[in-house]
């Protein structure tokens, strides 16, 4: 009787692979998902990255020094400072220079901005992710601020090239200092209004909590680093764990996932990490600004940067996670090889893990809670 | 009670036409109104949503384009010929069929979807005598016709062959027809106390008792269930997961542009107007003015009634409640489609039943 | 079930929070709308007062200037440049020489002078790094080209991308001249001659059949530029001072060369030198049939001028090739001849191009005549009128573009076993009234590029000139003597 209702030969049951990106609103950049789906319900992601490839690490075997810290701006173009000062860090070491004590107190206070305006990024378009858009721009509005601190420090926004090899490109302008401590008087309640408004949400954690669970194992195992892993419970912070620059003369906490809502390591703990840890950079900020010597930022600069023959790792700790730059170098003014660690493309490396088995909405947010930056993937 | 039908009907009889022009030349001119209403409503809706939400999140809105010279306000309300532009520009706009979509049905899915909203505003009441055509059964006429729309829907994701209307299609479907559950039992629930189907009967019952609203805690929240059971049947934010923009790009209007898009465009708005209207009819005393809640001179709010002014109270509800759609939208997060079902399958219907057998006890007790 | 319920209240009081948030927004827009109206309000310039030491440069990355009368052209900026931008030409006055480059202004004398100085904006980063190594502080950030010089220009766009491309030297032709920078001004002119074809797709013309053997001249404009320096590059075209390296024989080579040389210098186009070429070499007696050979492989591009010496088969007349520049009156074309253009439209498109054609320094007459007839606007009158002024251009151009068309070659081998070689236009200037000569110019040009005879371009040439009623006795008998010459 019911042979006759179907003809079942006809009728594909089979897994539908959906192209996601590389023009869609929320792969944040230029990436392509290939989701193999049952339903709604994702079987298996393949990411697919390349489409922003600049060939950032073949370009360096062929600029000075001194020229490659532009291009490294527009590697993680969210955090350019933490690019380049990761980058200065390694050359720093390869030099073997002591930097002035100014020059690195403004190299903290500004990496911890460029921080507070990475992470509004992330939140705000995590929150953009799973449908809430006034959160948004009201981060947006935020990152306004930093930027425009930025401004007066360099006068770009974006792209900045003012933390160098050596030293930084300009002493701070004249009421910086009181400026950045306005800012972060001002961001303070900002936070407070953000986890009314989105974090607390019940709709928002119904969307978040449990979902997208990474395992501590599974994070270290692949790779993950920075905030994402944080979420998982881990306690790893380069700033911590291997204090580089002046980070072991301030006081202040690693906020780590605690599985408030739910799971630890879930899509909401990753989220909550980031506005925990704005909280923890005003605070290293607020230190910084408060013992900054004085000096000349351009004492160290090198005139000529011609490293002797050898090679060097730095590692760092920027708003996607652990950023290393190796460089090998034959005694030229070129590096001979330059690799760079992408923290961002480890994180991305887990998302098929820990998306499988959910719906199409859950991997947008998970993505958005790994917090990726394609130019820093592809480079 | 006479409707804009009959009145229209006298008035021509002068021309001695026979019966079937007539009729057509009737329905020309209520077409025409309706049109009208629909178009109005949408070059105001979407100027009002665009400046709640640029509020809401700190900024402007559309600020530059205005009507004949005339920009609006210099700070805040500027920019009202915006949607007008933007109008023109999408009927002016090239008109894309993918190759591969199924093209006789994607150029007929926007008139479907067009013509349910289109119908219904056949039976909705402006106001007192304002309405095109009175049924006796005009909430029945109203539910039933609203949902002709999801067919549309689907033929417009089917259609399209994409992937991502497709999905957009499976879930309004879904969506729309769980959502009709409980608007229906919350409708019944009036039904049941008015003990009529027919709109004015409605309100002329809640002018010699209460707004029912405020008629007993059951119609209290079954207003609650009625509402955001139609903020999700019309696809808004925190249930606009059919054409959520972050996942599924426009869900099933993803291959639309042009003229056709500003078809959905214009039956969306409708379909928001429409609901909000039958909400403040049937809960909120339609067009009897706020004063007889207060009731404190009781043959003072007569002045305020009469046709124009229940228009103007009509309207003033409806907008109330396509403002707090608005507020909805630009405050919460999207729900994930399990938990959209939830709510519907698991909140809403038991306690719309629940609700449902307690008014007719309370009916029995009061 | 409690939790259920717990979950339902704690979900209602999150979204009151949320709401009443939004609504605080809403009420409160007029102390927190963040939005600045660009074009009407603008962002405040970042303070710090423009100077050259790290602490008190202003820090805008705007667009870079250059301050060129400080340039020392050291090349440090565009050393530093990452992204190759900064294209600099630096000419150095060759020793003894009494031009001064001039001072900057921290008083260091120059030594050079800056010929080429483009920054392609397009191409720039915005890193900043070229301003730091300028040793005379010359290079800098600022705003645009409309603004002051130290105000911010948020919006220095341009309608072509070649428009992003800013050169800041000012040196003039004639000082990069006495410096010795002939060669370089040549070599600039080549490259921009060779860009303007690109423009112009002229190369698409001759790829299409390229000829070995002949030398392809261009449609230079010898008449009216207004770059004497381009002139002697641009009418010799290709032909070279190399070409002449194929004679074996060491004195003839030479005074085939010098002989080139100043033909060139004379300003004379590729027909006309060659022409002089020949006779030099005939007068030092040196002519042998491999000079010829030579000389006729460089002519053979079918200039009907040399043609008839060919013909003749080693005995050279280049004599009767007839010397024109110098024979025909010649009128400057001036932008007011264009006011005798009637219709406004039609003048105001002449004068565009006109004015066009001036800057680029091509052939103006030939510019306004061909964007006439590409808006289709090119009627009777405005034809007649242009034909007053490019008689002496069209003459010298005539054999020249019969070179560039690839059917030439065909012609010039079809033509001499049938009819008489077809005459030279310049034959036709003893026709005394000007519409008539342009007439019978415009004729013959049709036919010539159509490959008819000497006959049949006679024949239209009356037929032409009949019906324009303009075929008067004088016209008619150098018609005849042209029919019955030779």
């Amino acid at each position: 009787m019911e042979a006759n209702l179907i003809d079942k030969s006809v009728i594909e049951t089979g897994e539908m692979v959906l192209n996601m990106g590389p023009q869609h609103p929320s792969t944040h950049g230029v990436l392509r998902l290939k989701i193999h789906t049952d339903g709604e319900v994702v079987s298996k992601i393949e990411p697919i990255i390349g489409y922003l490839h600049r060939c950032f690490e073949k370009h360096c075997e062929k600029l000075s020094y001194e020229q490659i810290v532009p291009f490294t701006d527009r590697c993680d173009y969210l955090a350019s400072m933490h690019m380049d000062h990761a980058y200065s860090i390694a050359v720093e070491r390869l030099l073997d220079i002591e930097l002035p004590g100014r020059v690195e107190y403004i190299r903290v206070i500004i990496a911890e901005l460029q921080r507070i305006a990475s992470h509004l990024v992330a939140v705000g378009t995590f929150g953009l992710d799973v449908g809430a858009i006034t959160p948004f721009t009201w981060t947006i509005r935020d990152r306004e601020r930093v930027l425009d601190l930025f401004e007066t420090l360099c006068g770009a926004r974006l792209l900045y090239n003012y933390i160098w090899p050596g030293g930084v490109s300009h002493d701070l302008p004249p009421k910086f200092i009181e400026r950045t401590l306005d800012f972060l008087d001002y961001f303070d309640p900002q936070i407070d209004e953000l986890n009314n408004l989105l974090t607390t949400n019940k709709i928002f954690i119904e969307r978040t909590a449990d979902v997208g669970i990474l395992p501590p194992e599974v994070g270290i195992n692949f790779g993950v680093s920075g905030p994402s892993l944080r979420g998982s419970g881990v306690n790893f912070d380069l700033r911590k764990n291997e204090p580089y620059s002046i980070y072991s003369k301030f006081d202040f906490d690693v906020p780590l996932g605690r599985g408030e809502m739910g799971t630890i390591g879930d899509t909401w703990d990753r989220y909550y990490v980031r506005v925990l840890e704005m909280r923890e950079s005003a605070k290293i900020i607020r230190q910084a600004c408060a013992q900054l010597p004085d000096g000349d930022v351009h004492a160290a600069l090198p005139k000529k940067i011609r490293p002797n023959a050898g090679e060097v790792y730095g590692r760092y700790e920027s708003a996607r996670g652990d950023v290393g730059f190796y460089i090998m170098s034959n005694g030229k003014n070129i590096p001979m090889r330059l690799k760079m660690r992408s923290p961002a493309f480890c994180n991305l490396s887990v998302l098929s893990e820990i998306s499988e088995g959910w719906m199409i909405s859950d991997v947008i947010a998970i993505l958005g809670s790994l917090d990726i930056v394609l130019g820093e993937i592809d480079r | 009670m006479t409707s804009i039908f009959d009145s229209l009907q006298q008035s021509l009889a002068f021309l001695n036409l026979d019966l079937f022009m007539l009729l057509s030349l009737i329905a020309l001119l209520g077409g025409t109104v309706i049109f009208l209403v629909m178009a109005v409503n949408a070059l105001v809706a979407v100027y009002f949503e665009r400046k709640v939400s640029a509020f809401m999140q700190d900024r402007l809105g559309p600020m530059e384009v205005g009507i004949l010279g005339f920009k609006g306000g210099k700070k805040f309300w500027g920019g009202i010929g915006q949607t007008l532009a933007d109008a023109i520009k999408l009927l002016t706009k090239e008109d894309i069929l993918p190759k591969s979509s199924d093209k006789f049905l994607m150029i007929l899915a926007p008139f479907i979807i067009f013509s349910g909203a289109f119908l219904t505003f056949i039976g909705v009441p402006f106001a007192q005598n304002i309405v095109i055509s009175d049924f006796n059964i005009g909430l029945f006429y109203i539910v039933a016709m609203s949902s002709i729309g999801v067919i549309g829907i689907i033929l417009a994701g089917w259609s399209s062959n994409n992937k991502w209307s497709l999905y957009g299609a499976m879930r309004a479907a879904a969506q729309i027809i769980s959502y009709e559950i409980p608007i229906g039992l919350s409708l019944l629930l009036v039904v049941i106390v008015s003990g009529s189907l027919h709109l004015g009967d409605i309100v002329q019952w809640q002018e010699s008792n209460r707004w029912f609203i405020f008629h007993s805690p059951f119609t209290f929240l079954a207003f609650f269930i009625y509402f955001i059971s139609i903020v999700a049947e019309t696809n808004r934010t925190p249930f606009d997961i059919p054409e959520a923009e972050s996942e599924l790009v426009a869900g099933w209007m993803t291959e639309y542009s042009g003229f056709r898009w500003a078809l959905f465009f214009l039956s969306e708005y409708a379909n928001m107007l429409i609901v909000c209207i039958v909400a403040s009819i049937v809960f909120l005393g339609g067009w009897l003015s706020p004063l007889h809640l207060i009731n404190i001179f009781p043959e003072s709010w007569y002045i305020l009634d009469g046709p124009l002014l229940g228009l103007f109270w009509v309207s003033f509800k409806a907008v109330i409640l396509i403002f707090i759609m608005m507020w909805f939208r630009w405050t919460f997060p999207r729900l994930r489609v399990d938990q959209l079902m939830y709510v519907c399958w698991k909140v809403f219907i038991p306690f719309a039943l629940a609700n449902l057998f307690f008014v007719s006890l309370w009916e029995l007790i009061f | 079930m409690s939790e259920y319920l717990n979950n339902i209240v704690y979900g209602v009081k999150s979204f009151l929070t949320g709401m009443k948030l939004t609504m605080d927004h809403f009420r409160n827009k007029k102390e927190l709308v963040a939005t600045l109206q660009y074009p009407h309000e603008k962002w405040p310039i970042p303070e710090r007062n423009i100077g050259f030491n790290h602490s008190e440069y202003n820090l805008i990355r705007s667009r870079l200037h250059v301050d060129i009368d400080d340039c020392i052209a050291c090349m440090q900026c565009e050393r530093a440049c990452p992204v190759d931008c900064i294209k600099i030409d630096s000419i150095k006055p060759p020793k003894g020489s009494e031009i001064d480059c001039g001072m900057t202004s921290n008083d260091t004398q120059k030594k050079m002078i800056v010929s080429r100085f483009t920054i392609d904006m397009s191409e720039c980063m915005y890193c900043n790094l070229c301003v730091f190594p300028c040793p005379e502080d010359c290079i800098y950030m600022v705003g645009g080209p409309n603004a002051e010089k130290h105000e911010i220009d948020y919006e220095f766009s341009q309608y072509k991308r070649d428009g992003m491309i800013f050169d800041f030297a000012d040196t003039t032709d004639e000082a990069i001249r006495d410096a010795g920078g002939e060669k370089w001004l040549d070599q600039r002119d080549a490259t921009l001659t060779k860009h303007n074809d690109g423009v112009q797709l002229k190369g698409e013309v001759k790829s299409v059949k390229p000829e070995p053997t002949a030398a392809p001249i261009k449609t230079g404009a010898p008449i009216s530029t207004t770059k004497p320096a381009a002139q002697t590059t641009e009418s010799s075209g290709e032909l070279e001072i190399k070409s002449f390296n194929g004679i074996s024989d060491k004195m003839c080579r030479g005074i085939a060369k010098k002989a080139f040389m100043a033909a060139k210098r004379a300003g004379k186009d590729a027909v006309a030198i060659l022409a002089d070429v020949a006779q030099a070499l005939s007068e030092a007696g040196k002519m042998s049939d491999e000079i010829q050979s030579i000389l006729d492989r460089l002519s053979v591009s079918p200039s009907k001028a040399v043609a008839p010496a060919v013909e003749a088969g080693g005995d050279i007349k280049v004599e009767s090739v007839p010397d024109t520049p110098e024979a025909v009156e010649m009128k400057e074309f001036d932008i007011k001849d264009l006011n005798a253009i009637e219709d406004k439209m039609v003048r105001g498109t002449a004068k565009k191009a006109f004015i066009a054609a001036k800057r680029s320094g091509e052939d103006k007459v030939e510019a306004v005549r061909k964007t006439l007839a590409d808006a289709g606007k090119l009627d009777a009158a405005a034809e007649d009128l242009l034909n007053s002024f490019s008689g002496a251009s069209v003459e010298l151009s005539a054999p020249v573009e019969v070179a560039t068309l690839s059917e030439s070659a065909e012609e010039a081998a079809v033509e001499p076993k049938g009819d008489l070689p077809l005459f030279e236009i310049s034959d036709l200037n003893g026709i005394d009234d000007k519409m008539t000569r342009g007439m019978a110019k415009k004729i013959f040009m049709v036919g010539k590029r159509a490959g008819k005879t000497r006959t049949e371009v006679i024949a239209d040439l009356r037929l032409g000139l009949t019906e324009a009623g303009k075929l008067d006795d004088a016209t008619d008998a150098i018609l005849n003597k042209l029919k019955s010459e030779n």
